[in-house]
């Protein structure tokens, strides 16, 4: 994960903190801050186009960014963890990913002649749109699956995100403070940590 | 805890400590019988291993990779695989309605499908001691089905937003409504051999593992009464094989312990791992299969959900998650299929909503952040219905080997017009029902959940894989027991059920056991 601090970090940390957490929770939550990624599955050159589509997907400014999914997505593909099924359809998990973003390159490429990371925010969105709508058909995507590569990195990169205390506590989630359960569950009704 | 040698030749081996194991190995451990169960996942210990974190919990799923195919591929792993012991009932949301009399009979009733070789009345007096040992909370008198004999030890838990949504938009419609029946403490709880249970604090977390032992899954109840009676429960250990002698009985169960590879004798062997590991096993074993049956009847029960944003503060994270039931439309009268289904309120932690929503709705970007901008004012509803056996849905062994080095499974599930049929009719009453209690930006997920059939009992030995005992036709020391077995998918949860048809079988088999003995 980035270590950079986000507006709402002090917030975040007098939650985390508190005596609501119970501490398997907190020591969990915690640990999401400290974990400073490297990439060790994707090369470079894949790893950063990776960190951008997670951006463009969560709709982060790289200079701002809460999470980067790419991290733990690079640490699951590193150990090819599952998480308990794929679409028989698609190659392993390390395979497709690895396919995948060769295709977001290539299409890059076939569109706009130039790299996808170096490409305007409006055309890195048209490629993503083209890909999800499986409007993609050459090259690596007459053998992968675009609209299930799209699904499959989309729904993964948004279960890492939203995971991240900084996010959860920007919806208003506070969830995680459970240590003395809640008691107070009519509709409109809040407790007193809850907005 | 005891221990026996794996030279030992054990009464019993008991491979899952799940909804239909568990009972099992407490039954025959209480009979004093030499009781030996296998567990592939851990013994967590949830206050101090549970933490409140949906990503951290994915650790009591079942990870091992499944191909899913077919026109409707099945999402395995959360919502219908655990891992550890408690197998699923660590993941399940303790949702316990009683099946109906007429879910056992849908052949009979409507001429598709498969009728059980046991009834209602069979497993009867089974549900009533399950809700007590439990400790089911739930309403009494209970308004759908037969009258009960006893009503449920303990008073409904309060409530959530999504399920004061729900009553709002049924009433006007005259569908009736109740707090559900949940396998959930509402009141401390005292249970023998067992000890106290806490009271729910309404953490809404049942799905991804009860730290407070609130929630009835075996391993706070089962796994320590089997415990006191001698049973011994062997963690991390992966059964792969199972072994015959010349007359073709099985004569031990070999197993990986820590990459090595063990084997533990025994009289008797219970197959309680579920309906993809179950099936699993028999076919990477070749046996019990002279049916053709092993692997085939994959069922998933249709569980549309339709999920809304209101105006009220709902806090969809609190409380249980599905804590009101509607069974009016178990026999709806202007369906157009067979069967029926029952609807459910749902609540929903922030990870499994922000997934569905990414996979259902393909929404991402600047739509997604703000729709889950929303969360906290998020509530859904959903169905919970009959799922037909077919010929197109089954299980196999891929040519694909898993990190143990076992074929993976590969799963075929493909909704029928029936399923598809009964899934319209559904989805038009929630949305009258969402659209009363006010939603708004409403979305649909098109799902089904519960692995169910694979290995079906019957009364005849060429359509059925175990017979109403659960007993092999093949091996006549083999017994499933879990949700493998039930022919027809029911319109309610399965778990209680699986875990009364499990007494049942425990006890036919301790009567065969002591008339062999005298």
């Amino acid at each position: 994960m980035d270590n950079k601090t986000h507006q709402n970090q002090p917030e975040v940390n007098a939650l985390l903190n508190s005596e609501f957490l119970t501490e398997p929770t907190r020591k969990v939550l915690q640990e999401r801050f400290e974990k400073v990624g490297t990439n060790r599955f994707f090369d470079d050159a894949s790893f950063s186009l990776l960190s951008v589509v997670c951006d463009l997907l969560m709709d982060q400014d790289s200079e701002n960014r809460m999470v980067n999914s790419a991290y733990a997505i690079d640490e699951r593909l590193l150990h090819d963890k599952s998480d308990g099924w794929r679409y028989d359809s698609m190659p392993p998990d390390p395979v497709m990913y690895q396919l995948g973003l060769n295709g977001i390159k290539e299409t890059a490429s076939q569109l706009f002649d130039k790299k996808f990371i170096d490409l305007h925010k409006e055309q890195q969105i048209e490629i993503l749109n083209a890909v999800q709508s499986g409007k993609v058909k050459d090259g690596i995507w007459k053998n992968l699956d675009s609209k299930i590569f799209f699904e499959e990195l989309l729904a993964e990169t948004a279960e890492i995100f939203f995971s991240h205390p900084t996010v959860q506590v920007s919806i208003n989630y506070v969830g995680m403070a459970d240590a003395k359960g809640w008691t107070k569950l009519k509709l409109n009704q809040s407790e007193n940590l809850e907005n | 805890m005891q221990e026996y040698s794996n030279k030992d030749s054990v009464d019993a081996v008991i491979i899952g400590t799940g909804a239909g194991g568990a009972p099992i190995i407490a039954r025959l451990a209480e009979a004093g019988l030499k009781v030996v169960a296998l567990e592939a996942g851990k013994f967590w210990n949830p206050k101090k291993d549970f933490a409140t974190d949906e990503r951290e919990q994915n650790k009591i799923i079942w990870n091992y990779e499944r191909l899913s195919a077919g026109d409707d591929p099945i999402p395995f792993g959360k919502n219908n695989s655990g891992f550890g012991v408690g197998g699923s009932t660590l993941a399940y949301t303790a949702y316990t309605p009683r099946p109906h009399p007429d879910d056992f009979t849908i052949n009979t009733d409507f001429g598709v499908g498969k009728d059980w070789p046991i009834s209602y009345e069979d497993l009867e007096p089974y549900f009533d001691e399950l809700e007590s040992f439990l400790g089911v909370s739930g309403p009494t008198p209970y308004p759908w089905g037969p009258d009960r004999n006893v009503g449920y030890p303990l008073p409904p838990n309060p409530i959530n937003g999504a399920a004061q949504l729900m009553e709002i938009g049924c009433e006007p419609l005259n569908i009736k409504t109740v707090p559900a029946a949940n396998a959930i403490l509402s009141a401390p709880y005292h249970q023998e051999h067992v000890g106290e249970r806490e009271a729910c604090i309404n953490r809404g977390f049942c799905q991804a593992g009860c730290s407070t032992g609130a929630k009835a899954s075996t391993d706070v109840t089962f796994i320590p009464q089997a415990i006191h009676f001698g049973a011994e429960i062997r963690t991390e250990c992966f059964v792969t094989r199972l072994n015959t002698n010349e007359s073709g009985q099985i004569s031990s169960v070999t197993y990986l312990k820590n990459g090595q590879e063990e084997t533990q004798f025994c009289k008797t062997v219970f197959i309680c791992a579920g309906a993809i590991e179950t099936p699993r096993l028999l076919l990477m074993n070749q046996l019990a299969n002279s049916s053709g049956q092993v692997g085939k009847n994959f069922m998933a029960n249709v569980s549309t959900q339709i999920w809304g944003e209101f105006e009220e503060l709902v806090h969809p994270y609190k409380g249980i998650p599905a804590s009101l039931i509607s069974e009016d439309l178990h026999r709806p009268k202007d369906a157009d299929f067979a069967s029926g289904y029952l609807l459910q309120s749902i609540g929903v932690m922030p990870i499994t909503y922000a997934s569905q929503l990414c996979r259902a709705t393909g929404m991402w970007g600047k739509e997604l952040r703000e729709k889950m901008a929303a969360y906290n004012h998020v509530a859904g509803i959903n169905i919970h219905g009959e799922c037909l056996p077919y010929e197109h849905n089954y299980v196999e062994l891929s040519d694909e080997n898993d990190e143990l080095g076992l074929p993976k499974p590969r799963i075929f599930f493909s909704n029928g017009t029936n399923e598809k049929r009964l899934a319209a009719h559904g989805e038009k009453i929630m949305e009258k029902i969402w659209d009363i209690a006010g939603a708004k930006n409403t979305f649909k997920v098109s799902r089904n959940a519960h692995i169910i059939g694979t290995c079906r009992m019957g009364d005849d030995a060429t359509e059925a894989v175990v017979n109403a005992q659960g007993k092999s036709f093949d091996i006549p020391n083999l017994y499933i027991s879990d949700n493998s077995l039930f022919p027809s998918s029911l319109t309610v949860n399965p778990t209680l059920t699986i875990m009364a048809v499990a007494l049942r079988i425990a006890d036919k088999f301790l009567q065969e056991y002591s008339t062999s003995k005298n």
